[in-house]
């Protein structure tokens, strides 16, 4: 089932450019989808004015049939997580702490947190398995260890759409796979997933479909290795490439020469 | 969070100590016994000096340490830099051309103890913020701390041209600058504490937006904070909060930015724990250098603001070493 839907979108900083128009989007329940493009294509732009961060200039970001300008802040959080791509944590706050902040759009900026609100945050821990350092301060945590964190705060959000910018981008290959694993269970689970990647590779091993951006618009959408083909990479990014199989896994070569 | 609570306690303890000590030492020293009897009944030796001088003063830096803490922590948060202070976006300059202004109009006292150079310096504090945020709400954070540096600059001349040209009020507004707890009495507490005390409380109060602020616009804007009310609701209460404090007190300055750095490594970086923590801190910081300030070299008196300075500039340094 359909949980996002974005039609004919543009944003961008300035009024009068904007960085993409006429983009569309879906986001299905159980679905992890891939936004790629070249640098400067828009990928954070489309994220930032989906979560409402930026102006959108024209067209529409639906959740469940409810445009996303007809809801507040807080109806709009309870709804989609997103974990940008790098943030400012505050080195002084612990573990536990950064992820409950998690539960604002449900509780609100006042009240003390509930049970409920302690057990969401927890669970969000669990889920990418981080409970054990709940207590530490995040000043103390490794990259692969804050990139978890950022990931429970969102979960605690507990979002039907999770939005995430390079979530990889500072990772060695084992918190790689561990968090793509993560996103998988969480999508298993029903959660519609949009990623930026840089990687397409990683957008054929672990995404259901991509999203291709370039020059203002969106070039292309459906199955990783149907939009990923040697044409497009080399027209998109200029890159001359080959693609094959390996263990049943599509992957893409680039030429040196 | 236990152990959180426990801190707090224990800096309980230590400014109820500062308070005890800047009321039994100063020109005449005291017993606890004295200042025991001084409370209880008014009697004793030291009574009338106890009840009329140094505990109206003490409380008088109570008030207005937690204050500048209070609103340090605030744009510490709100700008996500360690080395923001309640003056940083031109509350200073603006309060000190206040002050200036009703100086030169002849100053004077307008009862409930209250003088023209609070209300000038007050409604400046306010008026050159207001101005700020103006030219730079639209923007960043960024933005903001360099329409301050400009509004700031600007002001800070208009005080020097002002002084230049009525050379005879250059000595009341040094003195006004310098900053300092002396000549108060009890009747200025009850504006101080609703007005400085009660945007104080207010911002703790919005200890969990100042959590939020701290990750980031970014984050805070995806967990649904409002950011442009958020930052304009904590910009007020800490421009006011800051106001009120130096209407009182004059330019007292880094109390508002070791506060909060003290509380911080005490107690970590929630605001619900860390605003507390640096209102004491700030609190007992501002006593105790007013409590040598005027012991020091009495009978003559340091004005505090010089004092807190001194101490303030090179835990200043310190601080910009250890963020390498």
């Amino acid at each position: 089932m359909t949980v996002l839907t974005v039609r004919q979108l543009a944003a961008g900083y300035d009024s009068a450019r904007p960085v993409f128009s006429d983009v569309d989007l879906r986001l299905d329940e159980g679905e992890i989808t891939s936004l790629l493009g070249p640098n400067g294509a828009g990928k954070t732009t489309l994220l930032r004015a989906i979560i409402g961060l930026l102006p959108v200039r024209h067209g529409t970001v639906t959740v469940d049939g409810v445009p996303l300008a007809a809801l507040s802040a807080r109806q709009r959080a309870r709804c989609i997580g997103y974990v940008p791509q790098r943030e400012d944590l505050d080195p002084g706050m612990s573990v536990f702490d950064a992820v409950l902040i998690g539960r604002a759009p449900h509780r609100g900026w006042m009240l003390p947190w509930r049970r409920a609100d302690l057990g969401a945050a927890e669970d969000a821990l669990r889920q990418v398995d981080i409970l054990e350092h709940r207590d530490r301060l995040l000043g103390e945590l490794s990259g692969g260890e804050r990139q978890r964190v950022a990931l429970a705060r969102a979960l605690a959000q507990q979002p039907a759409v999770m939005l995430l910018d390079e979530p990889v981008a500072h990772l060695d290959p084992g918190h790689q796979v561990a968090l793509f694993r993560v996103l998988r269970q969480l999508a298993t689970a029903g959660t519609a997933i949009l990623m930026t990647l840089h990687d397409l590779n990683q957008a054929l091993q672990w995404s259901d479909r991509t999203v291709l951006l370039a020059d203002g618009g969106c070039v292309a959408s459906g199955r990783p290795q149907e939009v990923l083909t040697p044409e497009r990479i080399r027209q998109v990014y200029g890159v001359r490439a080959v693609t094959g199989i390996v263990d049943g896994v599509p992957v893409i070569r680039y030429d040196s020469g | 969070m236990s152990r959180r609570f426990g801190i707090l306690l224990v800096l309980l303890v230590c400014l109820a100590l500062a308070l005890l000590a800047g009321v039994m030492f100063g020109s005449v020293a005291l017993s606890t016994g004295d200042v025991w009897r001084a409370i209880r009944d008014g009697g004793g030796p030291g009574g009338v000096i106890i009840r009329e001088l140094r505990l109206p003063r003490v409380v008088l830096g109570v008030l207005v340490g937690a204050a500048l803490a209070a609103s340090g922590t605030a744009y510490q948060s709100l700008f996500r830099n360690p080395l923001a202070d309640p003056f940083i976006i031109g509350a200073s300059s603006g309060a000190a051309l206040g002050a200036t202004l009703a100086i030169v109009a002849g100053g004077g006292q307008i009862g409930g103890g209250l003088s023209l150079v609070m209300v000038g310096a007050f409604l400046g504090a306010l008026a050159a913020v207001a101005v700020v945020y103006a030219l730079g709400a639209g923007g960043s954070p960024l933005t903001l701390l360099l329409a301050g540096v400009a509004v700031g600059t600007v002001l800070s001349a208009t005080v020097s041209l002002i002084i230049l040209v009525r050379d005879q009020s250059l000595q009341m507004v040094y003195y006004w600058v310098l900053g300092g707890l002396s000549g108060h009495g009890w009747n200025v507490m009850p504006a101080l504490l609703s007005i400085g005390g009660g945007a104080s409380m207010l911002l703790w109060a919005l200890a969990r937006p100042l959590d939020a602020l701290a990750f980031g616009d970014e984050v805070a804007g995806s967990i649904g904070l409002p950011l442009g009310r958020a930052r304009a609701a904590i910009v007020l209460l800490a421009t006011t909060a800051t106001a009120a404090a130096v209407a009182v007190s004059g330019i007292v300055g880094f109390v508002g930015l070791i506060g909060p750095h003290i509380a911080r490594r005490l107690v970590g970086g929630r605001h619900g724990v860390l605003m507390p923590a640096a209102m004491m801190a700030g609190a007992m910081l501002l006593v105790l250098a007013d409590l040598v300030a005027r012991t020091a070299i009495a009978p003559v008196e340091i004005p505090v603001g010089i004092l807190t300075s001194l101490l303030g500039g090179p835990f200043f340094l310190y601080l910009l070493r250890r963020r390498r």
